[in-house]
């Protein structure tokens, strides 16, 4: 009788040590996921601008007005545009060769004069020397989207208000504003 | 009332963190354009000259005079069979066409007309001198240079009158008269451009 005590004893704590050993000595098996994004580059340089005044006025028989677009030498982001001799309802439209140069494809995503976002599809007045009276107003078309290495090409098109003040044998009158337009990556413009 | 748990707050931040992320964290790339326009100008600058062909004689002056934009004849002492040659010239001296958007005409008896573009007769002799009194004759016009309807930059219109005072010319009366011409930049006269 004794004999079957300790037994029984020794088998329960064989079984007790087994079931703890069970506990903290499973099997293992360890799946480590590394991971590694890189990002593309949104980039783009001009190309090309050009107006489409090269002779008489755009709409006119006359040869009154001239456009002359050119890009900085040293800074492909940028250009100037110089428009002289301007007079009320005088048009032009300013076509700007971009290349995308990124990796990822872009579309202009907002165009600014001065500041003052430009909506879409819609002309923007612009009173330039603050005299209450609209000088210029503005029309963007955006021209689609690009895919890396190819050109998008929008379309700024300017014209001439009649709160524009005529120069002087005194005085020049001259306007100047900057134009950014921010390209996107594509899939944010709408 | 139960409080929402710690870990559903946190859920819910990021949540809308990265919303706000998603909205305003498009890249971006910028070209920029540095614009500059200048303006021409319209600017016609009148000349005058008048002479008194006949009789001769010192009697029945004749000058004329501007004064910015206005032009000024003066005939004094006027008689019957006086004859007088008068000259107006419209010089463009801007860098912009300019139309002739209207005329207008009227004289200390009541008399007036007035035109419009694109309403301006082509031949504004006959409206001139329908609009004087009869005892002002006009013997002729000759127009010169650009026709007055459109002047280009430097291009000038000129136009000479020679007027014959008839017998009915009245004594010592005075007459006035005033033309306006109202010039604008071409391109917004209508029928012009």
């Amino acid at each position: 009788m004794r004999g079957n005590g300790f037994a029984l004893i020794s088998v329960l704590l064989l079984i007790s040590l087994a079931l703890i050993g069970f506990a903290y000595a499973h099997w293992e098996e360890i799946i480590t996921v590394e991971g590694e994004v890189s990002t593309g580059t949104i980039d783009a340089k001009i190309t090309d601008c050009y107006c489409n005044d090269n002779g008489n006025d755009p709409g006119y028989d006359k040869d009154v007005a001239s456009c002359e677009c050119s890009i900085d030498k040293n800074d492909p982001q940028k250009a100037y545009v110089n428009i002289t001799n301007a007079y009320p309802c005088y048009n032009v439209n300013i076509t700007l060769v971009v290349k995308n140069i990124g990796t990822i494809p872009i579309a202009l995503g907002e165009v600014r004069v001065d500041g003052n976002i430009i909506p879409k599809q819609q002309w923007k007045q612009i009173d330039l020397d603050n005299d209450g009276k609209n000088d210029i107003e503005f029309y963007v078309i955006p021209g689609g989207s690009a895919n890396p290495g190819e050109f998008i090409a929008p379309i700024l098109k300017i014209h001439i208000m009649e709160g524009a003040k005529q120069s002087s044998a005194e005085q020049t009158t001259k306007y100047t504003f900057t134009i950014e337009f921010d390209f996107w990556n594509w899939n944010e413009v709408q | 009332m139960r409080q929402a748990k710690p870990g559903v707050v946190f859920v819910a931040a990021i949540v809308a963190l990265m919303g706000i992320g998603f909205g305003y964290a498009h890249w971006t790339e910028t070209i920029t354009v540095e614009g500059t326009v200048t303006t021409g100008n319209l600017e016609l600058v009148p000349t005058c000259e008048i002479e008194k062909l006949a009789p001769d004689g010192p009697y029945g002056e004749v000058d004329c005079e501007i004064e910015g934009d206005t032009v000024t004849y003066r005939i004094s002492n006027a008689f019957p069979c006086m004859k007088v040659r008068v000259n107006f010239s419209l010089a463009n001296t801007g860098s912009i066409p300019a139309g002739l958007y209207k005329i207008a005409f009227s004289d200390s008896e009541g008399h007036g007309w007035e035109h419009t573009a694109p309403d301006i007769p082509e031949d504004m002799g006959p409206v001139i001198e329908d609009g004087l009194p009869e005892w002002i004759e006009v013997e002729s016009i000759t127009w010169g240079g650009a026709p007055f309807g459109q002047i280009d930059p430097e291009q000038e219109a000129w136009v000479e009158f020679v007027i014959h005072f008839t017998e009915d010319t009245p004594e010592g009366s005075t007459y006035t008269f005033s033309f306006t011409l109202d010039y604008w930049n071409w391109n917004e006269v209508p029928g012009l451009s």
